[in-house]
């Protein structure tokens, strides 16, 4: 059944339609959590209260967007709210975190010395992390991103490109 | 187009953005240009490597086995835990706590006048003694209040029946306008009214049965009167909050029925041919009809949702879902319990709705079941 045809009748009262959304959605949302606040605990709280949000408010949801950037945009903003309860980007930031606005030698050797991309991946700032992760992971287009995220198409390319080029980088430079 | 404009369209190249003309700018470019066909490679090599990484970092992840499940449960919980706010919501608006305290004034007066108006007494001893069921001793020495006085000298019926009608308007969503106020106000109701005792069990008899105490009625008490309205009257004849239970063998309609609940209940549109209604019983939230189809039989019952009933939730697996007009019902057959008066396998269809709890169950085919509970109104 379509996500509109389960939304109708979720609407309608029908919990079954709205398990068989929790049941489809659930687990990309969770992966997708989990890629920006590495605490399973706290995923999972986020992932519930962001499903408990949608179905309050499903009688008010007019299928403006998908179901699916609905739902992630509600994730994201708990990813987001968890940070800043967590302290976590000040506690980020003094775990060598990378600006990719500003890439420098010192991102290339600290590449080059790891030569783990998970690594790198984990140590970016975790908004710089999510769009990667909506992009390549959940298989959203730029415009999607941009919707999810709340931000400019121009701020969602311009991180994209950032990784792109560190990743180039890293991976034209020859190990001495 | 020259290398530093493709240079700074590769990006969007990849991310799919360039529009269908700069698109195939870019692509005729790659295929003369070879050092910018050499950055793309490399920015193109960058894409895959990250997009791989990303995707077996995420594939990686373990969800925890059970996560839709305990979603699904905070979400049933929520359901449940917002029923009390709601009913507190509605009670903080002014019309309903009025409309409640008005119901709970005439309720007093309903018991007052019942406990010392002498005419019901006198009634009550007519009426009880016809059945050699009654002593009167409690009630003789009762002194007749000043207020209840005019109700006892010839306006009884009005009086009593006046709190009577106010409370079952509140109470029924039926009745709702000045013309069915008027139309239920004239009817003498008094003989279910001084047929209890409240705080006791009350023993209902209906006007159209043969009343033992037809001697002594008021006038017009075996006209026939419209269903609803009779209905109505029935409302207000027991005390509110009584919680005994009481089955009433009869075999007519269901409205029709003595109630002992504030509550109309829901009464299935549908009835598989032949069926009889036999039974119907209530408690205090709660009314179960039990309908005979031949040898078969089956049973709806309704009642307001307790916190237990979400106990069968976690029996999932034991049930099948079906959908009964959008809510989501579990439907589950069983061999009958010893004591139960059927014989084959009982199909029992489980839902709830609003503040509700429907059952619907029987040795009927489970399609009949499904048939009769999606007609309920």
């Amino acid at each position: 059944m379509s996500d509109e045809n389960l939304i109708l009748l979720s609407q309608s009262g029908d919990n079954e339609a709205f398990s068989q959304l929790v049941r489809k959605y659930s687990a990309d949302a969770y992966r997708t959590a989990f890629m920006v606040l590495r605490d399973r605990d706290e995923v999972e709280d986020v992932v519930q209260e962001s499903f408990l949000t949608c179905y309050r408010k499903i009688k008010s949801f007019r299928m403006e967007s998908s179901f699916k950037t609905w739902l992630y945009r509600i994730v994201v903003n708990r990813c987001y709210d968890r940070l800043r309860k967590l302290n976590r980007e000040n506690e980020a930031l003094n775990k060598m975190s990378l600006n990719l606005k500003n890439g420098s030698e010192d991102i290339h050797s600290s590449i080059e010395s790891r030569l783990d991309l998970r690594e790198v991946i984990l140590d970016l700032k975790p908004e710089h992390r999510l769009v990667l992760t909506l992009y390549y992971g959940m298989d959203f287009g730029v415009q999607k991103v941009a919707d999810i995220l709340g931000i400019p198409v121009g701020t969602v390319k311009s991180r994209l490109n950032s990784a792109r080029n560190m990743i180039k980088k890293s991976l034209t430079v020859k190990p001495i | 187009m020259s290398c530093d404009n493709t240079i700074l369209m590769l990006n969007d190249f990849l991310d799919e953005t360039l529009s269908k003309n700069e698109e195939r700018q870019v692509k005729r470019h790659l295929k003369e240009c070879a050092s910018c066909r050499s950055e793309y490679h490399n920015l193109e090599n960058a894409d895959n490597t990250l997009r791989q990484v990303i995707c077996e970092m995420v594939a990686d992840i373990d969800v925890p086995r059970y996560l839709s499940e305990r979603i699904e449960k905070s979400i049933l919980d929520e359901k449940r835990n917002t029923l009390p706010s709601r009913l507190a919501t509605l009670l903080k608006t002014p019309a309903v706590a009025a409309a409640l305290l008005f119901v709970v004034l005439a309720a007093g007066f309903l018991i007052y006048s019942s406990n010392f108006n002498p005419v019901n007494q006198q009634q009550v001893a007519i009426s009880d003694q016809d059945n050699k069921q009654y002593t009167d001793s409690a009630v003789d020495s009762v002194e007749l209040p000043p207020t209840t006085d005019k109700i006892a000298a010839g306006d009884n019926n009005e009086g009593i029946l006046g709190a009577l009608n106010e409370v079952q308007i509140l109470d029924s969503d039926a009745v709702r306008n000045p013309e069915d106020q008027k139309r239920i106000e004239p009817e003498n109701t008094v003989k279910e009214s001084v047929q209890e005792q409240p705080g006791s069990m009350a023993r209902i008899s209906r006007d159209r049965s043969p009343a033992p105490a037809d001697d002594t009625a008021p006038e017009g008490l075996d006209e026939p009167r419209p269903a609803e309205e009779q209905k109505t009257a029935l409302v207000t004849s027991a005390p509110p909050g009584m919680g005994v239970g009481m089955a009433t063998p009869y075999d007519g309609t269901l409205e029709a029925t003595p109630r002992h609940g504030d509550f109309i209940p829901a009464k299935p549109v549908y009835l598989p041919q032949g069926s009889v209604l036999e039974n119907v019983t209530w408690l205090a939230d709660e009314v179960s009809q039990d309908y005979r189809t031949g040898s078969n039989y089956f049973t709806v019952s309704q009642s307001r949702l307790k916190a237990d009933d979400f106990a069968f939730i976690e029996k999932l697996s034991q049930v099948s879902n079906v959908n009964i007009n959008g809510w989501q019902g579990f439907i589950k057959e069983s061999r009958p319990e010893p004591g139960d008066h059927v014989s084959g396998t009982v199909t029992t269809l489980r839902w709830w709705q609003d503040e509700w709890a429907f059952s619907v169950s029987g040795d009927l085919p489970a399609e009949e079941i499904i048939k009769i509970s999606t007609s309920l109104k």
